[in-house]
């Protein structure tokens, strides 16, 4: 029989990159799990999108980390909801994380550039 | 407190997981609506598109951290209901566990206590013994010393203990304890008590680092010549003998007519270092032996000095960092300069030669002195063979009963890995499970093994002083036992459970025909494995009890029945050697005139009695030789062979006319003939003791029977018989210890009457015990009826089992298969037919298990070997008979569920399901 998807597994592999993509949503203000996952499809052009399956994890993960904090809001549609909010360390964290992210396309897109040159 | 806060905190974050999914789930769908879905297709769209909610929970909660504690708990909740949900299942389960981890328990327990444990000392790694326990005795003689020396002379102690810079000390202690007479001071009535004392050196309590429960241990100030007699009393002789009176210190009791000073009580558990039957009740130092009137040994009176006389074992404390190889190196040099310098220029070269060869070998002391160990290390080790295999059987039946169970259970199985549970999970539910049935089966194992093994240790050695109490050793042992039980009875099922195929397990109906065929089917697979090892179990049985069965039959060389032995102490009771002869005729003539009474006579021991003295000899016309076996000498009265029922074969006996006034005499046995003699006509012939004859000696005039002396189990040895109405001048051949008695009736039946005579004779003549021949025979064979009993249960118990497991299968296998009986039955098969097939499958498991079980017997019966005697261990008949019952077992319990398949009424069965 088939095997079981693990979500894990590709968190894993996304796991500094969706941290990433998490705290860089939260920088606009408090928000929630849904709304997080909608902004994040909406900023990517419906490029990315994040299985739930990755998304909460991240977000426990996040705050067992201490870089976002959580609270109990109603939604503009008086729905009861979680929200996740960026923390000072949160905040620096992020700064180091996408710092690390343009090095790290930087270095890519210069090893990419002369063979897309070839073509 | 923290764990219940853990607790409360989880079940909040739990319930704000689900509101959070909730909430998610509730915006998508929201959210769709508004894009125009309608609501039904908006609510499953939105889940399918956030998936597995089950299974988000769960990788989420993977990040609180605690999880696998937590879904543990779950588990461990789960297994409990499923377990009370199956009391039948659970019973059984539990009840083989405990029998299996029981008997392994209750058999290490007595290992620990037996070789294991260590005396109640301080530091005990560090003590060491001058040799260990030998397997046979070094005769006395007036020879040189050579070989192994385990027990050494005062002067060669003394010279070891002062110049030995290696040990922190070294201590000594007399080889045998001696009876003494015993008066307390406070003296209850006239009758005297016997006690056993020990004596030891005066630093022995200090290197032993044993203090003292009350009052004062003694101390080297005691061990001087001429210092106030001092004494040590054992804990239990203080609260059985002596009231438990604190104010017993500094009092005085009366040992043998010596006054000695009680300086204080040993603590509890100290029984003495030498763990056998009966533990001193007191101690006294060894400077005070020549004090004591006891004769027991001939030259009493010079122990402290004479070198030749060796009567102390030794134990020392090594300095830490010294290792046991340089002390023995050192200990070695020292005993052979010292004997070198004591032969001095007297030496010839076969001396020399003697000395050199003589040595010390430092063995581990911490455990003390024990014959116990070194009779029963081999048997204990292949009875721990043993219960382990009794433990794999009822591991291999639990495991059966729980694939039964997972059989059954597939499709919660199937239904929980479709709700999103991992495999892993599911392997771990159903180790929890197994892990719930172990601890279950190990508490009440051990605490069966508690309650057994003071059973057991009564079977194999009744009054050795063992501290057979649960200690961590023995409590880790039941407990690393259970955890392997976990394994071996869950790791089967649990790997069968996680591969169960989804499709097929949820099918309705499919549970019964939708079984694949595998090669070896696991089931079936643990019950050939339960039958061989069954076969194993009762081979090794069969052996043990067919060599008991020999050993009780053979001609012994005497006749036991109807004998009844009475032990006397002349010696105790203060008789010189010259009134001995008046005081032995005297009592055999009152005993033989009691009615009942065929026989009486004196002699230093019976048949069985254990090891006797031995005694260097030389044969006159033969060149000295120190490689035969030296023989042993018993001093017996007239009428002797005649009571014991020992067959005189040439010449004559012992006779009335054999005085100190006439020419000594003695009476061989045919080993002696046969060893010293070289089978040549033995009357006539001399012998004397020492190396080199000297005339006049002692003349032999008959020949006996041999006769197992020591123990069934013995070959014959080289034995000689004196009068002991003869050798008055040497004290340790005129002694005699015992009356025997042969009777026309029951022999204990008239033991009283046998006593009042022989205390009308004199009342101060102390009586240490009455038994008879027959019980002799009996405990003699203790060992062996021990280990063969233990075997025996252990086998039979293995065999249950194996047919519990064999039953099982074969019942299940009816059940699941009634469908398929139903059809054959409705297509004309006859109920013999199906009879006929059940049986056959679990014969031919049965046939299989024997097969193997045979083979497996075949190449390791002879790891047994030791332990037999008169039976080869690939013992034809064993084997057979034990094949038989097997395959008679098997079938009768494939038949119970043989029957029930032929009885099913084909219309049920196909309704059925």
């Amino acid at each position: 029989m088939a095997k079981q998807p693990r979500y894990q597994n590709r968190v894993e592999l996304l796991q500094g990159t969706l941290d990433m993509l998490i705290l860089r949503t939260l920088q606009w203000g408090p928000q929630h799990g849904y709304g997080i996952s909608r902004a994040i499809r909406a900023g990517s052009d419906e490029v990315l999108t994040i299985e739930t399956g990755s998304l909460y994890p991240a977000l426990h993960r996040l705050e067992k980390q201490g870089w976002v904090s959580t609270k109990w809001k109603l939604t503009e549609n008086k729905q009861r909801a979680k929200f996740y909010r960026l923390t000072a360390t949160g905040r620096k964290h992020l700064l180091a994380e996408q710092s690390r992210w343009e090095e790290f396309v930087k270095a890519v897109s210069g090893v990419m550039r002369p063979a897309e040159t070839d073509s | 407190m923290r764990f219940f806060g853990w607790l409360t905190g989880r079940r909040q974050r739990e319930e704000e997981l689900d509101e959070e999914i909730r909430t998610h789930l509730a915006m998508a769908i929201q959210e769709r609506i508004e894009r125009g879905e309608k609501p039904a297709q908006a609510e499953a769209n939105a889940h399918r598109e956030f998936g597995n909610v089950a299974l988000v929970k769960e990788v989420t909660r993977d990040m609180w951290g605690w999880r696998w504690l937590e879904t543990l708990l779950q588990d461990l909740r789960y297994g409990l209901r499923q377990l009370r949900r199956n009391p039948g299942f659970t019973i059984v389960a539990v009840l083989t566990l405990a029998l299996g981890i029981g008997a392994n328990t209750a058999i290490f327990s007595i290992v620990n206590a037996v070789m294991l444990r260590s005396l109640p000392v301080r530091n005990p790694g560090r003590i060491v013994l001058f040799s260990d326990n030998p397997g046979e005795s070094m005769g006395m003689g007036n020879g040189i010393p050579s070989g192994r020396q385990r027990t050494f002379s005062y002067p060669l102690y003394m010279e070891l203990r002062d110049h030995s810079h290696l040990f922190q000390g070294i201590c000594a202690f007399q080889t045998s304890e001696d009876t003494h007479t015993v008066r307390a001071s406070d003296a209850t009535g006239a009758t005297v008590q016997v006690a056993q004392g020990q004596m030891v050196s005066g630093n022995f309590f200090s290197v032993l680092g044993v203090g003292a429960a009350l009052g004062r241990t003694i101390s080297s100030q005691d061990d001087r010549p001429g210092a106030p007699p001092a004494g040590m009393v054992s804990f239990s002789y203080w609260q059985n003998r002596l009231g438990g009176d604190p104010s017993i210190v500094g009092r005085s009791i009366d040992v043998d007519g010596v006054p000695v000073t009680v300086m204080g009580v040993t603590p509890m558990g100290f029984f003495g270092v030498r763990m056998e039957p009966h533990p001193p009740d007191f101690w006294m130092p060894l400077s005070l032996r020549p004090r004591m009137p006891l004769t027991m040994m001939p030259q009493a009176k010079s122990l402290l000095t004479s070198p030749p006389v060796s009567w102390l074992n030794m134990m020392g404390r090594l300095k830490t960092g010294v290792e046991k190889a340089q002390a023995q190196a050192q200990i070695n040099g020292q005993v052979r300069e010292y004997l070198m310098g004591l032969a001095g220029l007297k030496m010839t070269a076969f001396d020399r030669q003697q000395i050199e060869h003589a040595y010390v070998e430092l063995a581990p002391g911490g455990r003390g002195l024990s014959a116990l160990r070194f009779q029963y290390s081999e048997p204990l080790r292949i009875l721990l063979v043993i219960v382990a295999l009794v433990l794999l059987i009822a591991c291999a039946n639990v495991a059966n009963l729980m694939l039964a169970r997972a059989t059954a259970r597939q499709r919660e199985m199937a239904t929980r890995l479709a709700m999103g549970a991992g495999r892993g999970r599911l392997i771990r539910q159903v180790l929890v499970e197994s892990g719930l049935l172990a601890i279950a089966g190990g508490l009440a194992g051990t605490l069966l093994a508690f309650w057994g093994s003071s059973i057991l240790l009564a079977l194999v050695a009744a009054k050795v002083p063992l501290d057979i109490s649960p200690d961590l050793g023995v409590l880790a042992f039941a407990g690393g036992i259970s955890v392997l039980a976990v394994v071996l009875s869950g790791l089967v099922p649990a790997l069968r459970s996680a591969r169960v195929d989804l499709i097929q397990a949820l099918k309705e109906g499919s549970v019964s025909g939708g079984e694949k065929h595998r090669l070896i089917d696991p089931g079936k697979g643990l019950v050939v494995f339960q039958i061989a090892a069954a076969v194993l179990l009762l081979v090794a049985a069969g052996l043990l009890i067919h060599t008991l069965f020999d050993l009780e039959n053979q001609n012994l060389g005497f006749r036991p029945d109807h004998v009844l032995l009475v032990g006397i102490s002349p010696e105790l009771a203060g008789y010189k050697p010259k009134e001995l002869p008046s005081l032995y005729h005297e009592l055999v003539d009152r005993v033989s005139a009691l009615p009942g009474v065929r026989s009486a006579s004196v002699g230093m021991q019976s048949p069985m009695g254990g090891g006797a003295a031995s005694f260097m000899i030389s044969v006159e016309g033969q060149p000295p030789s120190h490689r035969r076996e030296v023989p042993q000498v018993v001093p017996v009265g007239p009428g002797y062979f005649k009571t014991e029922g020992m067959r005189t074969v040439l010449g004559r006996g012992i006779s009335p006319r054999d005085t100190a006034s006439s020419m000594p005499i003695a009476v061989v046995n045919q080993a002696f003939v046969r060893d010293y003699l070289h089978g040549g006509n033995p009357i006539g012939r001399r012998f004397s003791s020492g190396d080199v004859f000297k005339a006049p000696g002692f003349r032999i005039v008959g020949v006996v029977e041999d006769a197992r002396f020591a123990n069934a189990g013995e070959k014959a040895r080289p034995m000689l018989f004196f009068s002991a109405y003869q050798l008055q001048s040497a004290s340790i051949f005129a002694y005699v210890n015992e009356i025997e008695v042969r009777t026309a009736g029951n022999p204990a039946s008239i033991g009283d009457e046998v006593r009042r005579a022989i205390q009308g004779i004199d009342s101060s003549l102390p009586i240490t015990q009455v038994t008879t021949l027959t019980s002799r025979v009996k405990n003699s064979l203790g060992q062996q009826r021990a280990v063969s009993a233990l075997t025996g249960l252990f086998g039979i118990l293995g065999l249950l089992l194996a047919c519990v497991g064999l039953y099982g299968i074969m019942a299940y296998n009816v059940a699941r298969k009634t469908h398929e009986i139903g059809i054959r039955m409705a297509l004309g098969a006859e109920r013999s037919d199906i009879l006929k097939m059940v049986v056959g499958q679990g014969f031919r498991l049965a046939m299989v298990g024997v097969i193997i079980g045979i083979a497996g017997a075949l190449a390791l019966t002879r790891f047994l070997a030791s332990l037999l005697y008169g039976v080869t261990p690939t013992d034809p008949l064993t084997f057979i008979a034990v094949s038989l019952i097997l395959i008679a077992v098997a079938l009768l319990a494939c038949y119970v569920p043989a029957r029930r398949a032929a009885r099913v009424d084909p219309m049920v069965a196909l309704r059925y399901e």
